[in-house]
């Protein structure tokens, strides 16, 4: 196979013993001298145009600086996203989120009867006991666990469905998210 | 007389040119509040976007309105300017946008011929409507499609690279590799496909 070296010396050995390669190059490049010529035929550009172009930037603004993120606008993101993480885990443990049923019929909502909160951080217990253990962090894992926690009720207190309250006909039907507690 | 600024490379045949040091300068000045180097960069290249434009709308009120405008957006996004980069490469996309946002909302335009002020033509303006005849552009204009026109023009007229050609026109290299073949081939053969 040839290799790009190759195909030009090949290339170039052929134009040098092809008439009708040699006129085709010689036109091409008259060409392209003549384009570059002309070109520079066409006119100027209008008298005072620079001023004029000048004057209007004048009339606007600074240009633009590159933008900095504000700190305040990181903090707010962070928290947002930790409050998002928080609430993905809770969701992808948690058993209790009521789910519609086929069983029970007419989209009859059914509750499961573990509590909210225990079953992802009883999962997570023995690895935050063993780090506490250690003396230097128990402050820190401490702290982050409790935040943890307060996150999560405060997602759940807000944006859960409240426990199904019970109507007259026996069957469950989902309580007020607004009203949960 | 057509103006061209100073290129690193001179007339360019395959790869990009190098940019010029003191534009890098210039930009980085005006980016830090210095008025002057802004009028350095407007001096140094209105001629060619307004020459540009002027190919593109062939009507010499909108391609100075284009022009102001090509200058007026550098100017509030110059941080965005990669110091990379040609400057001249980087504004004439910018006209180029900003042509075809004209074209968008012009559905039509007439052309202004460059003497419609006067009634009698001058002796002047005759010579040079003859020489406007005989320039090989005029006829490009005529025969070409405006894609291939337009990269003809940067290719040859602003003597860009390949690669810069595609960059400004929005085009893959092979493209402008091709529609500068077929516009050869055009101008060669006299072709005539209006």
């Amino acid at each position: 196979m040839l290799g790009k070296a190759d195909e030009n010396a090949l290339g170039s050995r052929h134009v040098a013993s092809c008439a009708d390669c040699q006129r085709f190059f010689a036109a091409a490049t008259g060409l392209e001298a003549a384009l570059r010529r002309d070109a520079r035929q066409n006119p100027f550009a209008p008298a005072g145009l620079d001023e004029r172009i000048l004057r209007e930037i004048d009339r606007s603004a600074q240009p633009v600086r590159p933008r900095h993120v504000r700190p305040a606008m990181l903090a707010i993101a962070g928290a947002a996203a930790a409050a998002a993480v928080a609430f993905g885990l809770w969701q992808k443990t948690n058993s209790s989120v009521p789910e519609e049923n086929g069983a029970a019929g007419h989209g009859a909502v059914v509750v499961r009867d573990e509590p909210t909160t225990s079953q992802p951080w009883t999962a997570l217990k023995p690895s935050v006991d063993a780090l506490m253990r250690q003396d230097p962090l128990r402050t820190e894992v401490d702290s982050v666990y409790a935040d943890a926690r307060s996150a999560v009720h405060f997602l759940a207190l807000n944006f859960l469905p409240a426990p199904a309250v019970p109507s007259h006909d026996g069957k469950t039907s989902p309580g007020n998210p607004a009203a949960g507690g | 007389m057509f103006p061209s600024a100073p290129r690193a490379n001179g007339p360019s045949t395959g790869g990009p040119t190098a940019p010029s040091c003191d534009e890098a300068k210039l930009v980085q000045a005006t980016l830090a509040g210095d008025r002057q180097s802004f009028t350095a960069i407007v001096q140094s290249h209105s001629r060619r976007v307004y020459n540009f434009l002027y190919q593109l709308t062939r009507h010499c009120q909108d391609a100075e309105d284009l022009t102001q405008q090509t200058f007026i957006k550098a100017y509030h996004h110059l941080a965005r300017f990669d110091l990379q980069r040609p400057l001249i490469n980087w504004l004439l996309t910018i006209a180029r946008n900003a042509a075809l946002n004209h074209f968008r909302s012009a559905r039509k335009w007439t052309e202004i011929p460059l003497d419609a002020a006067g009634s009698e033509p001058s002796p002047a303006s005759t010579a040079e409507s003859r020489d406007r005849a005989a320039n090989l552009w005029d006829r490009a204009r005529a025969v070409l499609s405006p894609r291939e026109f337009e990269v003809l023009w940067l290719r040859f007229a602003e003597d860009l690279s390949t690669e810069e050609t595609a960059q400004v026109a929005g085009l893959t290299q092979t493209h402008v590799k091709v529609l500068v073949y077929r516009a050869r081939q055009a101008l060669l053969k006299g072709e005539d496909r209006i």
